[in-house]
């Protein structure tokens, strides 16, 4: 029986239980995935209490520059001050709560409010009223109507999360074992990423946890959602590439990912067919041995950090006619909007010492794909928005999806990493993961 | 030539001369397939049941590869890796 605290109707009560009665039999009731009440009670239970991925460091170098990003309905100015430092602040002027930062990204030493005129430095004091003696008086405290900053701000190997809930737990504890299947990226060059310019964003209407499972666990919708690329002949000519490979999740976080190799027979070139010279820097740059030999072998890697960031770096052939092969790595947040809808935050990313060449091939590659634009893509929202709106239907509300794929597979025993693994990639046991955590999230 | 499409794919089918007689060329373009059927093997078609084609659609790929193992990742990994 679950136990729901206060606010919670009777209604949301019982689907609730339905979610947990079956789903560790496999079974995950549609409704969830658009439902006005339970988005209500993401946004408290969820997103109001998890590390949220804001922006890489590449994106705010120097002092001065900044980028907006979106926790919930909440905008943070997430900015370098004068001093180096990154902060993310609230973009609300403390005086009647206008916006005082209106542009996406740039550099500002100050940022003025339109309203009034309240103007903050770019570490969040504030140090312009105007008229201040005379409206407020001799006494006024500026120093008390700073811009707030976001309750908590971590970052990891350039990576910066948010978090709403003051007394969370710390972003080394929240990612856990994650961060092994992180560094196959992050520790991938000693030089680190870097994004290939601000992020692309597009609106679906669709559910961000029906987004995120693609990228957590579902390599089996590649057989068909996909099958264009197969016949344009630039995706593998085995509609199954993406089931030889292990998937990955951590017990009790709710992250997971999907290390893909070659199939069968491929010849594809090893670590993801990046240039010899990062593979030669990458023998080193790694924290473990595991970790390249890991990363040699892998062709496809989409690692999903709860509840909603995901990266996704392919091996790819960016047309028909190219002979080689060019990877591509793209970060995603599925910015929750509403219930059934979303907005898709994707960057490109490359490592900072990756040759010119390479970085302007991997960038269109990324654009041909998964931009928003991309051919993935395309194919990937069309079919999320029909599922949500499905799931919202009358008749679809009383439905159960699938998620049985893989529920008696046996883990890998020689995986080197950490985690559970499962030889097999088509397997939905990333998703069975995550609904266990998000269900726990919710009931607490 | 006749093309048919509708939402999940399309077909050519032609009449083609062989140098003793005749056969139906039926393609489906995108997939790389193609059969060429002489006048018995499509008299067989008329009799088939909806069945005959519900089991020939079970492999939305055309015929599945015979014995592809699907090793674990594991298995190449500090293992001997193919590195191909």
């Amino acid at each position: 029986m679950a136990r729901v605290k206060g606010g919670v109707s009777s209604r949301l009560s019982r689907m609730l239980e339905e979610l947990q009665a079956g789903l560790e039999d496999g079974l995950v009731p549609a409704w969830i995935f658009n439902d006005p009440e339970l988005f209500e009670l993401e946004k408290e239970k969820i997103f109001s209490r998890s590390w949220v991925y804001l922006a890489h460091e590449s994106e705010i170098p120097n002092p001065g520059d900044y980028v907006l990003r979106y926790v919930l309905d909440n905008p943070y100015i997430l900015v370098r001050g004068e001093d180096g430092v990154v902060r993310a602040l609230l973009d609300m002027c403390r005086h009647r709560g206008m916006r005082v930062c209106r542009a996406e990204l740039g550099n500002a030493s100050h940022f003025r409010c339109p309203f009034h005129g309240w103007t903050y430095r770019n570490d969040g004091r504030l140090i312009g009223v105007p008229a201040e003696r005379e409206a407020f008086g001799p006494d006024f405290d500026k120093g008390q109507w700073g811009l707030v900053p976001i309750p908590r701000l971590e970052s990891f190997d350039g990576m910066i999360f948010g978090n709403l809930d003051p007394e969370a737990p710390s972003l080394e504890e929240w990612l856990g074992d994650i961060r092994w299947y992180l560094e196959l990226v992050t520790k991938r060059s000693p030089m680190g990423l870097e994004v290939l310019g601000p992020p692309q964003r597009w609106v679906v209407n669709t559910d961000w946890k029906l987004a995120l499972e693609t990228f957590l666990s579902d390599s089996y919708h590649t057989l068909m959602t996909h099958r264009s690329l197969i016949e344009l002949g630039i995706a593998p000519k085995d509609a199954k590439y993406a089931m030889y490979g292990e998937q990955v999740h951590i017990p009790g976080k709710g992250h997971g990912s999907m290390v893909v190799g070659a199939p069968p027979g491929a010849k594809l070139p090893p670590f993801w067919g990046y240039p010899e010279e990062m593979l030669e820097r990458a023998r080193t740059s790694y924290p473990t041995r595991e970790q390249f030999e890991t990363a040699r072998e892998t062709r496809i890697l989409l690692v999903t950090l709860f509840p909603n960031f995901s990266f996704h770096n392919p091996i790819r052939k960016p047309d028909h006619k190219y002979q080689g092969t060019v990877p591509m790595l793209t970060f995603r947040v599925w910015h929750p909007l509403g219930p059934g809808r979303i907005e898709i935050f994707s960057w490109a990313l490359v490592e900072k010492d990756a040759p010119a060449w390479f970085k302007e091939k991997t960038r269109l590659s990324y654009l041909r794909f998964f931009g928003s634009s991309g051919t993935f893509e395309q194919d990937d929202t069309e079919i999320w928005s029909h599922v949500a709106h499905n799931a919202a239907s009358t008749q679809g509300r009383h439905l159960r999806f699938n998620y049985r794929m893989g529920l008696n597979l046996a883990p890998d025993p020689n995986w080197p990493g950490p985690g559970v693994a499962y030889g097999l990639n088509f397997t939905d046991a990333n998703m069975r993961n995550f609904h266990r955590r998000y269900l726990e999230m919710l009931l607490a | 030539m006749l093309t048919l499409t509708n939402e999940f794919t399309t077909v050519l089918v032609e009449k083609i001369q062989t140098r003793n007689g005749e056969r139906l060329r039926i393609s489906a373009p995108r997939m790389g397939y193609s059969v060429e059927l002489d006048p018995l093997e499509l008299e067989a078609l008329t009799w088939q049941p909806v069945e005959t084609f519900s089991r020939l659609l079970s492999t939305p790929f055309g015929p599945d590869e015979e014995g592809v193992e699907a090793r674990p990742l594991s298995d190449l990994i500090l293992f001997g890796g193919e590195h191909d």
